[in-house]
Parts: C-alpha cells; sequence; structure tokens
C-alpha cells in the first residue's frame, strides 16, 4: 500500500514514519516548501527521539516531496498538520482546511482522506462535503514520546459519516498493521472522544490538587495518600493523581476550554470545567501563596528560582512558574535564577533578576529557594546545599527534595500536598 | 512613598478608608483635595454641582463616600443616587483614574476562597449596593478605573461596631469582657486599615486599572481573633460566650493577586494587626 502523509510537522512527520517502519510505501508531502525542505534537512526537534536519525538516513520506500505528482497512485491520505492554538485557547484550523481543500482537488474523490490533525468536534461533518471519502483518526501522541507512541498505538479511534459507510480497504489495512484495537464511530464521537480523554485525566489531576491542597493544611501528606491510590485497582498505576501547581500541559487545559465552549453553547451544563479551570488557577498560585505567607516572618530580599522550563527536558518557559516569578518579584527583589537549560530572556531596565552559572550560586544566601522546575539534576544539588544547614526556606512544589535532607532546624522545606509539622 | 504628579481628589474624606487615604498621600507629599459631605453633599442636587466645578480633566478620584453598611433601602437608594450625582458630575471632564472603595460584600457570604475571579453574588443589601455602586461607576469617562474591594476593615478610629477585632477590642478595653456568639467558628478575614490605604495609595501612584481585593489573606476564626485580642489587652480580659452561632460559614482569601499588582506589600496578619490596634487604643485612652 502506498500512503500519503501531507502536512510535515511534528505529528504528521511522527506518524509517516511510523507507517514506513510498519511496512508501508510512504510519501511525506506537504504544500509549504519550508517544511518540505526542513524534513529533507533532518531539521527537527531533536527533543523527539529517532526521528532526526531516520530522515538523515535515505530510505527507497520514504519520499519526502511537495510535488504534487507523487500523490498520483496514493492508496490512503492523511492530513497530520499540527494546529496551533489561538490565544482563546482555541484551534487555527485553516491550514487544516486549506490543505483539505487543496488534497480533495488533486485527488480522485474514491482516495480516503483522514483527518489526524487536532481539530474540533464538528469539524469533520462541517467538511465532508469536500470529499466522498472523508474520515477522522483520533491522534494520541506526546511530545517526547511522539515516534514511539505513533509506531505502538494502544488503540486506534477513527471516525466516519454514518454507520452504514464500510471503512475502505486502504484504511482498514493501515488500521489493522499494528495489531491493537480499533474503535470506529462517528465522527463526532470520535472527535469527542479525544477531549474526552483529555477531561478525564484533567478531572483526576483537580481531584488530586484539591485533596493536597487540603492535606498540607491538615496536616496530612498526599505522597503517602496517593501511592496507597494507585494500589486501589479501580484508581491504577497510572492514574494521574500527583499533585502539582494546577493542570500543566497546555493540551489539557485546551481541550477543558473546548469542552466547556461546546457545554455552553449546546445547553449542557458546563460548571465542572469551570471548577477544573479556576482550581488549576487556584493551583497555579501556590508558590507565590506561599512566598507571601512565609514573609509574613522572614525578610526576604534574596530569591532563588530553580528552573524557568515549565517541565524537566524542554526549553519552553511557556506557563513556567519560575519566569512567571522572577516577573513577579524582579523590581522588589533580588531575583537570582538557574536552569539547566534555558537562558533567561533580556530584562528590562530597573529588573533585579541575574542569571546564576550554576545551582549552588543561586541558592547561596537567598533566604527562600523556589524548585520551579523538577530537573533530576537539582536534586544532588540541594542535597549537598542542604548539607551545608543553610539558614533558607525551601519551597518544593514537586517534592523532589527528601525532607531528610535538612540537617538543620534552619532550613525549612515546603512541600505541595504535605504538612510542614 | 510612592510618587504621584496629579491632583487626588477624594470623595469621603473624613470616613474610616477616605481619611486614611488623605492622611497617606498628604503625608507623601501629593497635591490632595480632600472633600467631605460638609464640602460636597453628592445627597443633595447642589452637591454634584459643587463637585463638577472643582474636578478637573486629569484629576485622580477616589469614591469613598458612602453610608456604610447599607441595611435597608432607603440606605442602598441614598448611596447609589450620591453615587450618580459623582458620575453625572464627572460627566463633562475626563479623569486620569477613577478609585471605587467596594466591598467584598459583592461576593455574598457563602463559604469558600475568595478571588478577583469569583463571581459576584451579593446576598445582602449592602452587597448588592456595594455592586450597584460599581456599575454605576463604570460609567465615567477614565482610562483608568480601580474597583478596590476589601475585606471587613478593622483598625484604631473605627467607628462601626460590627462584630469583630474593633467591637471585641472595645469590648476588652471598656469592659474586660469580650463576647463571642456560640462557638466562634466562623472564620473571616479582618484586613488592617493601614493596608487597606496602603493598597489604594498604591494602586494611583502606579495607576493599576480593574479589581482589586484587599485582605490579609489569613482567615481566622471569631473564637481565635477574642484570643488574641484578650492576649493583647489588659490582664484579666475574659472571653465570654452568649447565645449561638447559626451555621457558620468559613471564608478565605486567595490574596496572590495582591501580590502580583504589589510585590513588596505583606499584608498586616491579624496577631500583628490586633495588637497595633490595641496599643493605639490604650495610648489613645492615656492621652
Amino acid at each position: 500500500m502506498r500512503f500519503a502523509v501531507a502536512g510535515l510537522t511534528h505529528l504528521g512527520v511522527c506518524m509517516s514514519i511510523a507507517a514506513h517502519e510498519a511496512g508501508l510505501d510512504v510519501v511525506a508531502f506537504d504544500t509549504d516548501s519550508a517544511r518540505v525542505d526542513a524534513a529533507r534537512r533532518a531539521d527537527f526537534d531533536a527533543a523527539e527521539p529517532g526521528v532526526v536519525d531516520f530522515l538523515r538516513t535515505p530510505h527507497e520506500r520514504y519520499l519526502v516531496t511537495g510535488d504534487v505528482n507523487a500523490l498520483a497512485d496514493v492508496d490512503l491520505v492523511m492530513i497530520a498538520i499540527d494546529t496551533v492554538l489561538d490565544e482563546n485557547g482555541d484551534n487555527d484550523d485553516h491550514e487544516v482546511v486549506e490543505l483539505l481543500e487543496w488534497l480533495a482537488g488533486n485527488l480522485a474523490p474514491d482516495v480516503p482522506i483522514v483527518i489526524a490533525s487536532q481539530v474540533r468536534p464538528g469539524f469533520t461533518r462541517e467538511h465532508e462535503h469536500l470529499h466522498p471519502a472523508l474520515y477522522y483518526f483520533m491522534e494520541t501522541l506526546i511530545f517526547g514520546r511522539g515516534l514511539e507512541r505513533a509506531m505502538h498505538p494502544e488503540r486506534y479511534i477513527v471516525g466516519r459519516s454514518s454507520d452504514r459507510q464500510a471503512l475502505p480497504p486502504a484504511l482498514q489495512e493501515y488500521l489493522d498493521l499494528p495489531g491493537c484495537p480499533v474503535h470506529v464511530m462517528s465522527y463526532e464521537s470520535a472527535e469527542l472522544t479525544k477531549l474526552s480523554a483529555n477531561y478525564v485525566l484533567s478531572a483526576s489531576i483537580t481531584a488530586a490538587n484539591s485533596l493536597a491542597d487540603l492535606a498540607q493544611r491538615l496536616g496530612a501528606n498526599w505522597q503517602d495518600i496517593e501511592a496507597a491510590l494507585r494500589d486501589d485497582r479501580r484508581i491504577g498505576e497510572k492514574a494521574y493523581i500527583t499533585a502539582g501547581l494546577g493542570i500543566g500541559g497546555a493540551n489539557l487545559t485546551r481541550d477543558l476550554f473546548g469542552i466547556k465552549a461546546m457545554s455552553d453553547r449546546l445547553g449542557a451544563d458546563s460548571s465542572f470545567s469551570a471548577t477544573m479551570l479556576e482550581h488549576s488557577a487556584y493551583m497555579r498560585d501556590w508558590i507565590l501563596r506561599t512566598i507571601t505567607d512565609v514573609r509574613r516572618g522572614t525578610s526576604l530580599d534574596r530569591l532563588a528560582v530553580l528552573g524557568l522550563a515549565y517541565k524537566p527536558g524542554t526549553q519552553s518557559m511557556r506557563g513556567g512558574s519560575g519566569i512567571d516569578l522572577v516577573g513577579t518579584f524582579e523590581s522588589v527583589l533580588d531575583v537570582v535564577v538557574h536552569d539547566q537549560a534555558v537562558t533567561m530572556p533580556a530584562r528590562l531596565a530597573g529588573s533585579r533578576a541575574v542569571q546564576a552559572q550554576t545551582a549552588r550560586e543561586a541558592m547561596a544566601g537567598a533566604q527562600v529557594i523556589a524548585l520551579t522546575t523538577p530537573w533530576p539534576e537539582y536534586r544532588d544539588e540541594v542535597r549537598d546545599f542542604l548539607a551545608t544547614g543553610p539558614e533558607t526556606i525551601l519551597i518544593d512544589p514537586y517534592r523532589l527534595v527528601d525532607r531528610g535532607w535538612a540537617l538543620s532546624p534552619r532550613t525549612r522545606i515546603i512541600q505541595l500536598g504535605v504538612s510542614d509539622a | 512613598m510612592p510618587e504621584f504628579h496629579g491632583r487626588l481628589v477624594v470623595l469621603g474624606a473624613t470616613g474610616f478608608v477616605g481619611s486614611h487615604v488623605v492622611e497617606r498621600a498628604t503625608s507623601a507629599g501629593w497635591d490632595v483635595v480632600a472633600l467631605s459631605s460638609r464640602d460636597v453633599d453628592l445627597a443633595h442636587a447642589a452637591g454634584g454641582a459643587a463637585l463638577a466645578a472643582i474636578v478637573r480633566d486629569g484629576d485622580t478620584v477616589v469614591h469613598a463616600a458612602a453610608v456604610v453598611p447599607s441595611k435597608n433601602a432607603s440606605d442602598v437608594s441614598r448611596n447609589l443616587l450620591m453615587t450618580q450625582a459623582l458620575v453625572d458630575a464627572l460627566a463633562g471632564v475626563e479623569v486620569a483614574q477613577l478609585v471605587v472603595v467596594s466591598s467584598d460584600a459583592v461576593y455574598g457570604s457563602e463559604s469558600g476562597v475568595v478571588d478577583e475571579a469569583s463571581p459576584c453574588t451579593p446576598d445582602s443589601l449592602h452587597g448588592v449596593m456595594s455592586l450597584a455602586r460599581e456599575l454605576v461607576c463604570a460609567e465615567v469617562s477614565t482610562p483608568v478605573l480601580t474597583l478596590v474591594r476589601p475585606a471587613a476593615i478593622y483598625g484604631f478610629g473605627d467607628t462601626h461596631n460590627s462584630y469583630g477585632p474593633n467591637r471585641f477590642a472595645r469590648q476588652a478595653l471598656e469592659s474586660g469582657q469580650i463576647t463571642v456568639f456560640g462557638a466562634g467558628e466562623a472564620t473571616r478575614d479582618h484586613v488592617a486599615i493601614a493596608d487597606v490605604a496602603d493598597v489604594i495609595v498604591r494602586a494611583i501612584a502606579s495607576r493599576q486599572a480593574g479589581i482589586i481585593n484587599v485582605a490579609s489573606g489569613q482567615s481566622i476564626s471569631f473564637a481565635d481573633l477574642a484570643g488574641l485580642v484578650r492576649d493583647s489587652a489588659l490582664a484579666g480580659t475574659r472571653v465570654a460566650v452568649a447565645g449561638s452561632e447559626s451555621s457558620p460559614t468559613f471564608r478565605t482569601y486567595d490574596i496572590s493577586g495582591l501580590a502580583r499588582r504589589f510585590p513588596d506589600l505583606v499584608p498586616t496578619g491579624p496577631a500583628q494587626g490586633v495588637r497595633q490596634m490595641i496599643s493605639a487604643m490604650q495610648g489613645s485612652a492615656q492621652a
């Protein structure tokens, strides 16, 4: 079978490589010549293991092209361009529409087109008039594990126009390749399944965060409770019940906004979505609340911020609590910053924020240390530093630190979900 | 002290909040026009005209004139008519900033955590009045509208005798006995007047727009509050229990919004604030 992937962003590149590895003839296609060139040069996010190595190696049955003629004899086309979030958390799907219109005009009517891009529910139905054989395919890739997830899917979820519509043989063959369960349903159900999965995960996170907030005030330890809950088979060891600073990840939040907007439009009660979003905003301010409490008893003029990346392993600061703290306090405190990978952007005049070369240098002399990114490297750094018995307050939302490391009574460790007593 | 180069017009300048704002702004060397109801009585037709003759383009106006708390429809109407008179008086000018001293009563009295994003669900006449007063002020032509919503305010010089720090302190100093209803379990956030005035002055200096809740961030039960007052008052002060407390509610403020706007402001906690108030009251009694 000859399989084309249209749209060479993260999703498209991962899906195309996985299809090649499963034995298909692959055309990796884009109408955007810049993205075609990037794929040819193997210019791709290095944080996605396997992709750059694959693209650097010539493969006989893997063609990167922007040439429409290469699509002449394909059996199946997947639109896999990643959609961009706008500032309201809405999907900007104009590239998907343009690509779909372009493909529909250039392909035979019986060649199935499968939309794997992230689109809002209702999108496929609204555009089914463009092509007689249009399907929706739910992608489940995760940044940093994209290729692995594309090659070893846990299940496939496919949307079709109606129950009476049989899947075309090429699509059926593609779906059968990995041997995973295949769920075939209506467009709307398949599109909503994607949001539903994220919604349920957000609900788990919100439950954990609510309980961790309570546990800390009650004198309990959420970490102990969490471990016990994971042994409950109804909850499970992979449950999203680790407490954190709100619902991390732009995708989960985007889907909460999406479900809320849809519920409001259609008259379904959206109060649960609103509550989760509100609670997430409340948890995002946990460090700020903690610092305010701390300042009632401690004079603070030097704050160490360990971590600008929003999570370990990335250079993105988007939504990260480290850069948020810098912005809040840089005009009134000495803010000494360290990150394993990120260089702090230039500050405006009057800023008292500086970047230290080492974590140790950032921590030295700070009355308060905020561990804003749980880089694993910080464990040793902090343990060694605490061994010197510093008079400091360590704020550790991710519970990276072992409380036993504080050898001196002058060191105080405040952790999310863990009673201070 | 924060710098400010315009002219500040304070309405309600002899009230509890207004007088502290005037004092703070004046001591910072600001150009302040302090107006009380004796100077400009917004409750009467002539008041609006008098105010219109005073306020100029580019002035910053603090609206702290109010009958508080609003206990009945007359109080509500009077406050709204005064506010309408203010809005009408400002119709011909563009003020640089309008600061409305409102109230956390706009959030209602249910248990829970309150922040600036909390919905307004007033369940008292005072809350309805406060929200309506804010909405009336939204008609004023200004690039910076600031709605300041303090939690329950306390401090030396407060003439209201509502259930809380001031009443407890007065009872302790006058009779040596503080009276708490029932178990006194309900929790509230009590904010020191100095912090409220401080936030208003800072909000003017840095032209902060939008909703600003002013609270201590440290809620306390009435029983614990009575204990703080007892411990700060003369030895021998007792806490007595009277009547009962019907279905107590528990309210907490998330003040991270305040920390974001004013990162060097650490609001006074109840222990410190109560101590300061009582020593000021004792000092004034001796003087």
